[in-house]
């Protein structure tokens, strides 16, 4: 699309443009820009893009944004209000187009917000939280036994300092059997059989269900699969995505009407074998979920691998450290076996209101040939839980939602400005 | 963010769109309306990886992007650039 281009009220086509990148940060309080613009000038740019310059978070990237509505202090007298920030910063784009011949442009920052953005504390749900987004439970419980794990390297006898592949493979082992022997991720994949048969059971006996619902079939000449593949068509409920642990269920006024159709009304004596028949079709019925599971685990191990072996043997990043990690902040030495996919808000007297698993929220990254359409933190993807995210650890992941478009719920408030962390990029 | 993008479109002539391939289109659109209304003649480019030609012409003529963003150190070969 050809834009309508002007400097000063003089048409510039496309092709005119000649840019210059400047990284905000890197070039001073707004005092000391006039002698860059002439330098910029002077060399026949005629615009200037500059990485954002709003207030950024604690990792010092300009892309990880602590405050949308400020821009940074660093490029201001200290005090100076936001308000003043504002007329300052409009004064300054006026004057590089009048005096320089120099058009402004900046990046905007739109699907992610810095990890420790103060206003996340009050605003929550703008982000993939276990309780707006309860698919991710099981990847937040995989991330946090990992980072436990990595923690307890020590204490368990793994290597804390990575030097070849077996150093490496040592550790998958230790991870299948501390973390992933311990967390037993089937359970949300599956039906719960026991408490399922329990209860369905009990529904035969008490009722109500409908005694016809399974007339038109004859179960007694079906096979196990046929008979599960039927039941699962008609009972089960809530297996469209992952949720917390035995989310997927049967219906049970279905499963009453299955026994019925089997064995006619509940009786002491044929109590049991029915519930053998349950027992025995709910596990046909999770057969498949297993192997969902299975190859999911495959996924985790094998992401984990991958990402391990890259950022500890093929970067060299040095030891694995106890304390979470910031992406942009490798240098300082701190960081954990492998990077967590998500921000832990802080408990305290803000943050209470909030529903349950509202302080648990995913960080923003990337994935390798994603198809842009679909949501990588929706519920229909596993990308987290699978641990195929490559993660921006500094940048919480903004929740829009599908569309059409409801109203943004964020960024009301004004804020003074904090301190700013650790260096680099 | 309708704020954030508002203030931005008052003083600034043009957007780069960070991760354009990772924000919803319907998210795109209206943020862009919002500085449409601030800014009519913004200048939009945008760093858009979607890996096809196809897929970024979605993006282009949805959101009217001016120009697209390339990394020409990311490429496989001096003929390619990152997609």
């Amino acid at each position: 699309m050809e834009p309508a281009l002007q400097i000063n009220g003089k048409d510039l086509p496309l092709d005119g443009l000649a840019i210059q990148s400047v990284v905000g940060k890197w070039i001073g309080p707004l005092t000391r820009w006039p002698e860059f613009l002439k330098v910029f000038a002077n060399k026949g740019y005629n615009m200037i893009h500059f990485t954002p310059l709003n207030h950024r978070g604690d990792s010092n990237s300009p892309y990880s944004i602590y405050n949308q509505l400020a821009f940074a202090p660093d490029l201001f007298e200290p005090g100076t209000t936001i308000e003043d920030q504002h007329v300052q910063m409009s004064e300054m784009t006026t004057k590089m187009e009048k005096e320089y011949g120099l058009l402004s442009l900046t990046d905007v920052v739109w699907n992610h917000t810095a990890e420790n953005s103060d206003w996340l504390q009050d605003h929550p749900e703008a982000a993939y939280n276990l309780h707006n987004s309860p698919h991710l439970i099981a990847a937040y419980q995989l991330d946090t036994a990992l980072l436990d794990f990595s923690s307890n390297l020590r204490h368990l006898g793994y290597p804390t300092t990575l030097n070849s592949v077996d150093d490496l493979l040592k550790i998958m082992e230790g991870i299948k059997t501390h973390v992933l022997g311990g967390l037993r991720l089937w359970e949300f994949y599956i039906l719960d059989v026991i408490t399922l048969a329990s209860n369905a059971l009990n529904h035969w006996k008490t009722g109500p269900y409908n005694e016809r619902d399974f007339a038109k079939y004859d179960l007694s000449t079906m096979s196990l699969q046929e008979k599960a593949k039927l039941l699962s068509s008609l009972a089960l409920r809530d297996a469209d995505y992952l949720g917390d642990r035995y989310k997927k269920t049967l219906n049970l006024g279905y499963c009453a009407s299955y026994l019925f159709r089997l064995f006619g009304k509940y009786k002491e004596t044929n109590a049991i074998d029915a519930q053998k028949e349950l027992t025995k079709v709910m596990n046909e019925i999770n057969l498949p979920f297993y192997k969902e599971f299975d190859s999911d685990r495959e996924a985790i191990l094998e992401n984990t691998f991958n990402r391990v072996k890259y950022v500890r043997l093929e970067l060299k990043k040095g030891e694995i450290n106890e304390r979470y990690y910031n992406h942009f902040c490798f240098a300082n030495g701190s960081s954990p076996l492998i990077e967590t996919l998500f921000t832990r808000l802080p408990h305290n007297e803000r943050t209470l209101r909030h529903p349950k698993g509202s302080l648990a929220v995913a960080n923003n990254g990337w994935i390798w040939a994603n198809n842009p359409l679909e949501d990588f933190a929706g519920p229909q993807s596993r990308a987290y839980l699978r641990r195929e995210v490559i993660v921006w650890g500094d940048c919480v992941k903004l929740r829009y939602g599908r569309g059409p478009v409801r109203p943004i719920i964020i960024l009301t408030y004004s804020h003074r400005t904090t301190t700013l962390g650790c260096g680099s990029i | 963010m309708t704020e954030y993008t508002r203030l931005m479109a008052g003083h600034f002539h043009g957007f780069r769109i960070d991760n354009c391939h990772s924000t919803p289109l319907h998210v795109g659109s209206y943020l862009l309306d919002v500085a449409r209304e601030v800014r009519s003649d913004v200048y939009i480019c945008a760093e858009l990886f979607t890996g096809s030609e196809d897929m970024d012409v979605i993006f282009v003529s949805h959101l009217g992007i001016s120009s697209l963003i390339r990394e020409a150190m990311q490429a496989w070969g001096p003929q390619e650039l990152s997609r």
